[in-house]
This record gives structure tokens, sequence and C-alpha cells, in this order.
């Protein structure tokens, strides 16, 4: 008798599920249908759902089940459920962004990530809900999206985080076991922290961006979101990989091999005081420096040191803006961006317009510099650590340009870690560490360029020895 | 990966969209659309000035050939 599809299964991890299929506990249709069918009933609780795929999951489902009768093994993924940011285009089906003028919108062609796990035998049960156009005029309000404001498992009066606000939130609240989601600058590590999921912001290049929507061509990453580090692992060693049909590629494949990991006692991890003593949410601090003291009881070196001064806010919004703008020229100007549902995103885009070469250049030219520095920071460190936000996941209603505390402490600590990676095209990894007020924090971790497996390595360690990644909303 | 669409999918798939669309909350009242395109200007101003104060050897390249 098939066993039964309960809560345990849909929090499993991506190890677990595989287990229990290969040892026919139920097929994969059985297990596709059941979460398909969650994600549609639930789904929309969260503002998740941007569209349902179950028939052609399930169809795909029978052809997987016909594989494992006859023991054609793909990978751990074979006939693992997920759901992918509807910025990917899945061939033939609405992409819409997230933004009602591109509501109709669908393309001929699917994207390289979705193509590599579809090969592997990981079946897409639906498109995940995302801010419009991946927020890149710069949004006030989480209602920034055509599907409404990304609504947080944990409490659906606080926002899940953007612009990845579906895949967290779905596979927070079990509607899927992963999902992918999208980075050009806090889009994967913001959701992954407000939702309590581990999300992986994988180098820039590693991933293919084909069949992705352009906001940014020099910082436009694709990662995985997942219960757990082992599970980002797993999806990444699929959807990494080179791909001529990206001008960005990097031409780099990654393997998931932890057994040859160095180990966390041999690393020096870099940290700031100022992050978790002045720039943390005084209610969050205690959570933060939990996670801290578990990182060094596994015998890492923990090493003082803090970011280059460098303007990073106008570093990123410089170029994010200015390579959006020009994206999005043909909507600006067709008048059809006032479709947007936020005001403040619609002027951004439209002021991305006017900025100048000059501009641009300069903030291209400091980001070499700033590209130069990190790299020196990382002959002093293996890994830098600091919370990925400092605080819970803000109200739904509460404009997010508003500093919750109203005070900017003056050392810079490693308080732009999430610009200063992105900039420079860094590997991040947020990992939940605890809560405050019954929502989840995250802390994330940032490696050299490549370094993901040192840092799947040191998040494993970390969620050996907690159980933060185990805690389920009530959903 | 390549699925053939019908006009059926096609319509219950936007439906789908639209349903989900016409449910969406409204943002709150967030002022008049002239004040946010003033705002935007003056932080791209602002962004100039902060980026004019960087002193940059002459012989900085962008990072144009970006590769991590």
């Amino acid at each position: 008798m098939a066993a039964e599809i309960n809560d345990d299964i849909f929090f499993a991890t991506i190890g677990e599920l595989d287990s229990r299929l290969k040892a026919r506990e139920f097929s994969d249709v059985d297990l596709v249908r059941a979460f398909a069918q969650r994600l549609e009933q639930l789904g929309p609780r969260y503002n998740a759902l941007a569209l349902p795929l179950t028939e052609v999951a399930i169809r795909r489902a029978k052809e997987v089940d016909s594989d494992l009768k006859r023991e054609r093994y793909r990978g751990p993924l074979q006939g693992i459920p997920f759901g992918a940011k509807d910025l990917l285009s899945y061939a033939n089906h609405p992409t819409t962004w997230g933004a009602r003028p591109y509501a109709a919108q669908v393309f001929d062609y699917t994207a390289t990530a979705l193509q590599k796990l579809d090969k592997t035998g990981a079946v897409l049960i639906g498109k995940l809900a995302m801010v419009e156009l991946a927020g890149g005029g710069g949004y006030r309000f989480p209602s920034a999206s055509m599907f409404g404001p990304g609504l947080n498992p944990w409490d659906r009066t606080r926002w899940s985080g953007g612009s990845s606000s579906g895949s967290a939130s779905a596979v927070a609240a079990g509607l899927v076991p992963f999902a992918l989601g999208s980075e050009t600058s806090e889009s994967i590590l913001t959701p992954a922290a407000f939702c309590g999921v581990t999300g992986l912001r994988p180098t820039y290049g590693l991933v293919s961006r084909y069949g992705a929507m352009a906001l940014s061509w020099t910082m436009d990453k694709i990662g995985p979101l997942c219960h757990s580090a082992e599970d980002c692992g797993l999806v990444l060693a699929v959807i990494a990989g080179g791909d001529h049909a990206d001008p960005g590629s990097a031409h780099k494949g990654f393997y998931y091999a932890p057994q040859y990991a160095r180990p966390v006692k041999t690393l020096r991890i870099g940290y700031a005081p100022a992050d978790f003593a002045e720039w943390a949410q005084p209610a969050a601090r205690p959570a933060f420096e939990q996670a801290l003291a578990v990182i060094r009881e596994t015998g890492a070196q923990l090493v003082e040191t803090r970011l280059p001064d460098l303007p990073y806010s106008a570093l990123t919004a410089t170029i994010i803006q200015a390579e959006g703008a020009s994206v999005f020229e043909p909507l600006i100007a067709s008048g059809r961006v006032q479709e947007l549902a936020d005001a403040k995103q619609i002027a951004g885009l439209k002021a991305g317009l006017e900025i100048s070469a000059n501009d641009y250049l300069k903030a291209m030219r400091i980001r070499s510099q700033l590209q130069h520095k990190i790299r020196l920071l990382f002959v002093d460190v293996d890994v830098l650590i600091s919370p990925s936000r400092f605080g819970p996941a803000p109200k739904v209603t509460e404009p997010l340009d508003k500093n919750p505390s109203g005070q900017t402490p003056k050392d810079l600590g490693l308080s732009a870690l999430i610009p200063a990676g992105n900039l420079a095209g860094l590997p991040a990894l947020s990992l939940p560490c605890g809560f405050t007020d019954g929502l989840p924090l995250g802390i994330q971790l940032v490696g050299p360029a490549f370094s993901e497996g040192v840092l799947l390595t040191v998040a494993k360690e970390f969620q050996t020895r907690t159980d933060w990644h185990r805690k389920r909303p009530k959903v | 990966m390549s699925h053939r669409i019908t006009r059926r999918h096609l319509a219950r798939a936007l439906g789908s969209v639209a349903g989900i669309a016409a449910v969406r909350a409204q943002a709150p009242s967030t002022g008049q659309p002239q004040d946010f395109d003033a705002a935007a200007q003056e932080q791209i101003r602002k962004y100039r000035q902060a980026l004019a104060k960087v002193d940059l050897p002459v012989s900085t390249e962008p990072a144009f050939l970006f590769k991590a």
C-alpha cells in the first residue's frame, strides 16, 4: 500500500524524498499530484502562485515512473516536484515577470536552468510569483507585483521578501520541495531569510541566464531556494554549467562533493562585531550571536574584518537602474510602464534613462576597484558571515524605504555585504538561524568566486548543529 | 522540454493569472506620480554626488568584461 503523502513529506528534503521514491513508498504521480494540488490550493493564500502546471506535471511524472520502473536512474532530483520564479521562460506558457504589461507574454523556448532540471527528471509543477520586473526601478511597497504582496507563511501580515517572493514562501509552506529564484541584488537572500528557508546565490556566470528576464546583464544570477544547504548543493549541481546561449556564462560546472570538502575547523571566517552589536535590530541580536557561537564551536577561526568604504547603494542603484532602463526602454517609451503596480518603481525606471554614460562608466570603474579590494579581503579570510537582514520581515503595509531604527551605525562592518557581494559577483548562502517574535531570521555566508563548495560545507555543518531549517510554519 | 499549447490551455493559464491578479491587494496610497518622478531624479543626483567622491586612478578600467 502506498504511503500517505502527509506533512512529513511536504516538508521533506530532496534526499529524503529521493530515498522514498526509489524505495517505491509512493509513485511519482502520487507525489507530484499531491504537491501540485497543495500548491494550487494554498499558493494563493500567500500570493505565491503565478501559474499552476498540474496537468503537464502529472504527464511528466508518469514518464518518471516509467523510468524508475526500468531502473533508469538520473540522479537525486529525478521525480522531485519544484517551482520556478515567473521570470524564467517555459515554452508556450505565460511568463509574466510579475508585471501587468507582460501578463499575456508567451515564449517559444525554455530557460536553460529549467531544461537542465527537466533532463534530470525534476518535475516543474508551477510558476511562482515575484515582484514586478524583479524590482529593477526600486519599489516602495511589497504590493509591487501583479500577484499582490508576497505574504509570509509565518505570519501573513508580513512580507515574504522580494523579488523571489513566491519561490521562498512556497518552499517555506511546503508547497514545493525546492524552487528557483533569481538575484540581481538581494532577491534570493532576502526572501530566504524572511521565510526561514535556505537560499543560494551562485557566482555570476555559474548558472545560465538564458531564458531569464534580463534586468542587469552584469549582475543577474539564478539560484535555488530549498529546505537545507545540502538540497541547494544538489540543485546547483544540476543547473550549473557553461552555456553558449548566455554571454555571461563562466563556462564552469559545479560538482557537489561534500565528502571531499575542506574541514570547517581549518577555515578562517570573517565577521564584523558591529553587524551583531549595532546593525542588528535589538530583538534579533541574541539569535545572530547564537549563530556566531555555533560557527565558533565548529573550530573555525573567527577573524574580525570589514568591507572597504565605498558608496555601495549608489553603485548598485546606478548600474541596475541604467541597465534596467535600457532593457525596458520600449516599455517606458510605450507608456505601458504606467501599468506597473508601484509608483516608485515606475518613476525609478523612467529616471534610469537619464543616468548619463559618464555616471554608468564611473560606477563600473569603481566596481573594478571594489572587485580588487574584495579579492584582497579574501587573502585573510575564506568566508564572510553576517546577518542576511538585520531584522525579520516587515509588515506588508510598511514602506520598504523606512529605516526601522531611524539610525545608521558609524562602523560599516559587513553591513553592505549584499550589494558588495552582488557587485563582485560572489556566491552567498542564507541560512535560517533563529526567530524573533515568531518570525525567522537568516545569516549569510559569502565566499570568493566559485567557492560554493566551501559555503555549502560550512552551511551543512551549521545545519547539523541546529534545527532552524527544520522548523515549519502552521499552514 | 517542448509542449504544444492549445487555445484551451492558454485560456486556462491566462485565466489563472488574471484570477489571481483580480484579487491582488491594492498598493497603499502613495502620493502623486510627479512627486515620485522628482524624488527618483533627486536620488540619481545624490548617487552621482556619492560616486564623484571616489578617487580613481586614471588606469582604472570599467568592469565591462565582467567575470567573477
